[in-house]
């Protein structure tokens, strides 16, 4: 295990609370330029570990998925399950910085996500995990993987960015 | 507090060209709907493929009440209520598992997995002259059949055969599953679950009604024209494309004639597709390959098997009545077991990219579903319309079609809605479907 500095936690944790802030702005477009280009976005189904090429998931989407996803969320106009929009608030918390050999980041973290919609507060919460890459231009995902932990209940709408 | 008015008569409140809302907002009606539909018709509960092994097991509902589908160690399957018979209790708590028996948590007693009660501890408090172990084990369903490992149970034990009750149907099933190759297909990726605070009926309904999709759903064909799909305008199917009441409540929209080559070319441009392709050909000749490729990502062939079953996509949808306003609908994506695991991997990501919570469309409907039900409360206004396409319903074979974004397949369902509502007996000699499984039990003799 490779130590991790103060400096650098504080860098990974800045990152996460900058991401879950575009989240609860919606500012989308600026959510998706913090991924890498060959990106992975994946929030399991039924269980957290499961093999996504043989397991459906919630949400498996690489670059082209999740432009679409974006682009329908915040340019269509017409993505009906977020017409109006949900109003979202990430809680960030337990935060856990496992520095790589590679010199990526992995970032373990819980959250509690409070959403608003429908005249009604639903509640998700559960654990994530934040592979990040050092580009030119600083830390950026190359995989988030969000655990909710009632993915193997029903789900009613979870077409906003968790 | 007030009181739902507690009768009703289908007649008034089901009509050749409207609905009314109270079969959408009574609780009186959802519970005799229960009643004499879910708790008295053929229903799907589980996949044998689900359950492949000895001490498989899975559990299911019909409407409220909780059933236990297991295998045994001779291959057999069994559906029980998931029920002990002592107190009550559910004597397994795991949605989907393995199990050597079922052991209840209350008292201790245990059950084989052909439900036989093989433990009851301190069994000196029971004396033989009134204690009869044999009669009490976990109470089967009063029927069980399959179809192409589809297993449907029956809460009453009259009426039809489920091969029966699948025949105007059947040909349709066997096209989708055909698709696979070999006709070779389990159902072992997973369960997405989701739902909606609404009537069990308006999702039935809209899975076969090709009016919505070219409105509702006009974000997802414009994501899929942008990468080189079908024109959005289309709806994911052309106005010709036909849509059935087959019958026996069954319905159908074969969007075949209307999707064109678009899927075979898209197949043909994946790394796996000309490999794919040319060893379906070798296999089963260069006809039944190309459809097989087309087929792959969508069977476009919308079937629902009335009341809780539905092919459409990739997937088998089930959808569980809960409550006269709430609904559950699971999508498991089918998979086909002569196929690269690249082919079942893109089956997931296209599932994905339409259905589940956070699919492109499916969370749509069941906002949509939500605003009906809010609309349904204006008690002033009180017709939803069943009319489309009145004047242009013809019937081929018996079988009512149109082009399929009439309300054919629907105005079929509530044909079917109507018979099951208004037969005092459900045209099989069961009053009662839950009273009669319990009688017809050996677990509850007296």
């Amino acid at each position: 295990m490779i130590a991790v500095s103060a400096d650098l936690r504080r860098e990974v944790e800045d990152f996460l609370y900058q991401e879950a802030r575009l989240l609860d702005e919606g500012r989308l477009d600026d959510w998706l330029a913090l991924f890498v280009e060959d990106l992975r976005y994946w929030v399991p189904c039924n269980e957290d570990d499961i093999d996504p090429d043989t397991h459906v998931s919630i949400v498996y989407d690489d670059r082209l998925r999740l432009e679409a996803r974006v682009w329908r969320l915040a340019h269509s106009g017409i993505a009906y399950a977020q017409v109006p929009p949900s109003r979202l608030r990430h809680l960030i918390t337990n935060i856990e910085v496992e520095p790589q050999e590679s010199g990526a980041v992995l970032a373990r973290s819980n959250f509690l996500l409070l959403e608003v919609r429908r005249n009604r507060q639903n509640l998700y919460g559960g654990s994530q995990e934040h592979h990040l890459r050092r580009e030119d231009d600083g830390w950026k995902i190359a995989l988030k993987k969000v655990n909710i932990l009632t993915n193997d209940l029903a789900i009613d709408n979870l077409t906003f960015l968790v | 507090m007030y009181a739902p008015p507690s009768t009703f008569d289908p007649n008034e409140l089901v009509r050749d060209d409207r609905l009314h809302r109270r079969i959408y907002t009574d609780p009186a009606v959802f519970e005799a709907e229960l009643q004499r539909i879910h708790y008295r018709t053929w229903v799907y509960l589980a996949h044998e493929s689900e359950i492949p092994n000895a001490g498989d097991f899975k559990c299911v509902y019909i409407g409220r009440q909780p059933l236990l589908v297991c295998r045994d160690k001779e291959g057999g399957v069994h559906v029980v209520f998931n029920r002990c018979t002592h107190r009550a209790a559910t004597v397994c708590q795991t949605r989907q598992g393995h199990a050597r028996m079922f052991t209840c948590a209350y008292h201790g007693w245990t059950f084989n997995l052909k439900g036989e009660l093989v433990g009851v501890p301190w069994r000196d408090g029971y004396d033989s002259s009134y204690f009869h172990p044999e009669e009490l084990g976990l109470v089967h369903i009063p029927r069980v059949d399959t179809y192409r490992g589809f297993i449907f149970g029956k809460l009453s034990l009259g009426g039809p055969s489920l091969a029966e009750h699948l025949a105007p149907a059947r040909q349709f099933m066997d096209e989708i599953l055909d698709c696979a190759p070999g006709g070779d297909f389990y159902l072992r990726s997973g369960t997405q679950f989701s739902g909606y605070d609404g009537n069990w009926k308006i999702q039935v309904e809209n899975q076969v009604d090709g009016y919505h999709a070219a409105f509702l759903h006009r974000s997802l064909f414009l994501v899929r024209q942008r990468r080189g799909g079908a024109k959005a305008s289309s709806g994911g199917q052309a106005a010709d494309a036909p849509g059935y009441a087959l019958g026996n409540g069954h319905a159908c929209l074969d969007r075949r004639p209307a999707v064109g080559d678009v899927w075979f070319n898209w197949m043909m441009k994946q790394p796996y597709g000309p490999a794919f392709h040319a060893e379906l050909c070798e296999r089963y000749g260069a006809e039944r390959a190309r459809e097989t490729m087309l087929r792959a990502p969508d069977a476009a062939i919308n079937l629902t098997i009335y009341p809780n079953l539905h092919f459409f996509g990739v997937q088998v949808r089930v959808i569980r009545p809960i409550a006269v306003n709430r609904t559950e609908v699971t999508a498991q994506p089918i998979f086909w077991g002569k196929a690269p695991k690249e082919v079942n991997a893109m089956r997931l990501r296209v599932h994905e990219e339409f259905y589940g919570p956070a699919g492109f469309a499916s969370p749509d409907d069941m906002e949509v579903f939500n605003q009906v039900t809010d609309g349904l409360q204006c008690e002033a206004v009180e017709w939803l319309l069943l009319n489309r396409g009145l004047h242009r319903e013809r019937v081929e074979n018996g079988v009512p079609v149109s082009t399929n974004s009439d309300e054919t397949p629907l105005r079929g369902q509530y044909a079917e809605w109507k018979r099951l509502m208004l037969a005092e007996d459900g045209g099989d000699g069961a009053t009662n479907g839950a009273l009669k499984a319990a009688r017809g039990s050996r677990g509850a003799r007296r």
